[in-house]
C-alpha cells in the first residue's frame, strides 16, 4: 500500500490559486492498492449479478439526460458479512493512521455508467472525513478521475465568507482516498464500456 | 442463532425490541436479538443461551450506531441498577418489580457483564484509545438499556456480578440512576452454593476469573485457589464483591447507593419493595405492593416459575444445607476473616463487610 496526497489542478496559474489547491491537496490521502486481497470482494459482486440479475443488486439512483448514471446499493445485499467487517477494519487502520480517526460507517455503493458526474454527499453528520474506495473488475485497470472541491473560510472570523478550492486525482482500481467531509467530490470515468459489472464499485462512506 | 442482514439502523435503535446481546470488539459489531415485553418478563436471562430469543441475529457495525445515535439521539428513560452478590434473591425481587408493569426489568443483560469484562481486557490498542473506546461502547450500550416499551416510565437493570466491575462508570453515565447493592451474609452465600453442583462449578470458574483480572487491584491475588475447597472460592468471591463495592460505599454519591440484605426480600417482600421503590423514586400504589406481593412470584421458585417455591420453604432449605454443610461454612468463614483483615475489611454477620476506618474515609 503506498499513500499519496492528491495532485492539485495543472490549470491553477496564480500562486494564490496554487496555495489554495496546495491546501486542498494536503486534506485528499489516496492510498494506492489498499487490500491484499480486492479480488474477493468483486467476486462477491460479480457472482451476485449473475445469480441474482443486476436489477435486484443494484437500484438506478441519479440521472443524466434520462438515463440512469449512478447505480445504488447498500453493502448487505451483496457482500457477506465477514468480508464487510474485514474491509471496514483494514479502513480503520487506514484512517487511525492517517487523520488519527478510529470509526468507519459501513459504506453505501454506488456504480457508474460513463462520463462525468458530480456526486453530492453533504448532509448534517458530525463524522469529518470521508472515504472512497474504488473496485473495478478482475481484468484490466480502468481508472476514474476525482476531482474533490473544498470550501473554506476566507477568515476564521467570518464563517459565511468562503472560497472552493480542488484537487484532483486519477484513481484505479483498489485506491482508497480519505477527504474532508465538508468537500463535494466529481468523478469522471475513463473506462470505455458501458457494462456495469465491468465498471469501477465506489464504496463511500463516513470517518471520525 | 443464525446471522442474517440486519434491518435498517434507524428502526432497531430506537426500539427496545431489539435487545443487544453480544459485543464484538475486534470486529466492531453490536448484535441484537428482537423480542417483545413477555420475553423481558418471562425470561430470568437476557442472554440468548438462557431464553427464547429468537433465531435470529441482527448485526450492525458498531460506528453506524454510534454516528446514528450521535445524529439522532432517542429519549432515555430513567434507569436504576441492582448490583448483586448472587445468590442473594436478586431474582425474586426481579420478579416482583416485573408485576409492577410500569417498570421495564432487565434481567441479567448479558452485555453490561460483557462491558465489565470488556473494561480488563487489553487489545492492541494504546491504553488511551483503548479507554476512550471502551467509554463510548458502553455509552452506546447504556443508553440502548434506556428503553421502555410505551406503557413504562423506567427501567431496572440488574445486571449479573461482571456488573459490579462498572458500579461508577454506571452511577457517572446518568446522573438520575441509583443503585442498590445487594447481598446475603457470607455464611448464607456459602451455603447456597455448597448446596448445588451448578453453583460449585461456578464458584470455580468466577473464583478464576477474579483472580486473574481484578485481585491485584486489590491486594487479593495472594491465594492458592488450587488448594481451596468451594466453601473457601466461595468466601473468596464474596470478598471480592465487597471491594468492588468499596468506592460505591464510601462515597455514597449524595444518597445515589443503598445497601439490602437479600434475606429481606424473601422474609418482607412488601417492605423490601417500599424501601426500594421509594429510593428509586417509582411512584407506587400500596394496592399495587399488596398485589405484587400475593401473586406468583411469592409462591414459584424465581428461576424455574413453574415450581412452587415460598419463603418458608427457603428457611427450611437454609437449615438442611446448614445441617450438611455447617462445619465446612464455619472453616471459609473463618479463613475469609483472616484473610479479609489483611485488606482492611471486617466480616461480621451481616451482608456486607464491614469497611475499616480506612476504607470508610
Amino acid at each position: 500500500m503506498r499513500t499519496e496526497t492528491a495532485v492539485p489542478l495543472d490549470q491553477i496559474t496564480q500562486p494564490a490559486a496554487h496555495a489554495r489547491a496546495d491546501r486542498a491537496a494536503s486534506q485528499v490521502f489516496v492510498e494506492r492498492e489498499f487490500l491484499l486481497d480486492p479480488f474477493s470482494l468483486r467476486a462477491q459482486f460479480d457472482w451476485k449479478v449473475a445469480r441474482k440479475g443486476l436489477s435486484a443488486v443494484v437500484q438506478p439512483g441519479l440521472t443524466t439526460g434520462g438515463v440512469p448514471a449512478i447505480f445504488r446499493s447498500s453493502p448487505e445485499q451483496i457482500f457477506t458479512h465477514e468480508i464487510m467487517i474485514d474491509l471496514l477494519n483494514q479502513v480503520r487502520k487506514a484512517a487511525r493512521t492517517r487523520l488519527h480517526a478510529s470509526h468507519a460507517s459501513t459504506p453505501q455503493i454506488a456504480a457508474f455508467q460513463e462520463g462525468s458526474h458530480t456526486w453530492v454527499e453533504q448532509d448534517a453528520t458530525v463524522a469529518p472525513w470521508r472515504y472512497m474506495y474504488f473496485l473495478g473488475p478482475r481484468h484490466g485497470t480502468p481508472s476514474m478521475v476525482v476531482t474533490i472541491s473544498m470550501r473554506e473560510a476566507i477568515f476564521k472570523w467570518f464563517a459565511g465568507l468562503t472560497r472552493t478550492s480542488s484537487a484532483t486525482t486519477c484513481v484505479a482500481s483498489n485506491d482508497l482516498i480519505l477527504y474532508r467531509s465538508t468537500a463535494v467530490q466529481s468523478l469522471r470515468s475513463e473506462a470505455a464500456t458501458n457494462i456495469l459489472n465491468d465498471q469501477i464499485l465506489v464504496f463511500s462512506g463516513w470517518l471520525w | 442463532m443464525g446471522l442474517l442482514e440486519a434491518p435498517l439502523v434507524e428502526e432497531a435503535l430506537p426500539s427496545c425490541e431489539f435487545f443487544p446481546v453480544g459485543l464484538d470488539r475486534a470486529k466492531r459489531t453490536l448484535s441484537f436479538a428482537r423480542i417483545g415485553p413477555e420475553i423481558y418478563n418471562s425470561a430470568a436471562f437476557l442472554v440468548p443461551r438462557q431464553a427464547d430469543m429468537g433465531k435470529k441475529a441482527y448485526i450492525f457495525n458498531i460506528d453506524d450506531l454510534l454516528l446514528h445515535a450521535r445524529r439522532n439521539p432517542w429519549p432515555t428513560a430513567r434507569i436504576h441498577y441492582i448490583l448483586i452478590s448472587a445468590f442473594c434473591c436478586s431474582t425474586l425481587l426481579a420478579r416482583y418489580l416485573d408485576q409492577l408493569g410500569t417498570v421495564l426489568v432487565l434481567k441479567e443483560p448479558g452485555i453490561i457483564a460483557q462491558l465489565g469484562i470488556l473494561k480488563h481486557a487489553h487489545s492492541d490498542l494504546t491504553p488511551n484509545l483503548e479507554r476512550s473506546e471502551w467509554k463510548e461502547m458502553a455509552t452506546l450500550s447504556l443508553n440502548l438499556m434506556s428503553r421502555v416499551f410505551p406503557a413504562q416510565q423506567s427501567v431496572i437493570a440488574k445486571p449479573s456480578d461482571f456488573g459490579n466491575l462498572l458500579g461508577e462508570d454506571l452511577l457517572m453515565h446518568d446522573l438520575r440512576s441509583r443503585i442498590l447493592l445487594l447481598s446475603v451474609p457470607l455464611r448464607t452465600f456459602i451455603l447456597s452454593v455448597l448446596k448445588s453442583p451448578r453453583r460449585r462449578n461456578w464458584v470455580r470458574g468466577r473464583a478464576k476469573f477474579w483472580h486473574k483480572n481484578v485481585a491485584r487491584t486489590f491486594g487479593l491475588e495472594d491465594v492458592n485457589l488450587a488448594r481451596m475447597n468451594d466453601a473457601a472460592r466461595s468466601a473468596y468471591i464474596w470478598i471480592v464483591t465487597n471491594c468492588l463495592w468499596m468506592a460505591l460505599r464510601r462515597h455514597a454519591y449524595d444518597g445515589r447507593v443503598l445497601t439490602m440484605n437479600g434475606d429481606f426480600i424473601s422474609a418482607n417482600p412488601s417492605a423490601a419493595l417500599h424501601t426500594l421503590l421509594s429510593f428509586f423514586d417509582i411512584q407506587v400504589q400500596n394496592e399495587d405492593i399488596q398485589r405484587v406481593v400475593e401473586s406468583d412470584a411469592s409462591s414459584h421458585h424465581s428461576k424455574r416459575p413453574s415450581e412452587k417455591y415460598s419463603a418458608e420453604d427457603r428457611s427450611l432449605d437454609l437449615s438442611d444445607w446448614e445441617r450438611s454443610y455447617g462445619r465446612e461454612a464455619s472453616e471459609a468463614v473463618e479463613w475469609a476473616r483472616t484473610f479479609a483483615a489483611g485488606v482492611g475489611l471486617g466480616i461480621g454477620e451481616g451482608p456486607f463487610a464491614e469497611l475499616s476506618r480506612a476504607h470508610a474515609n
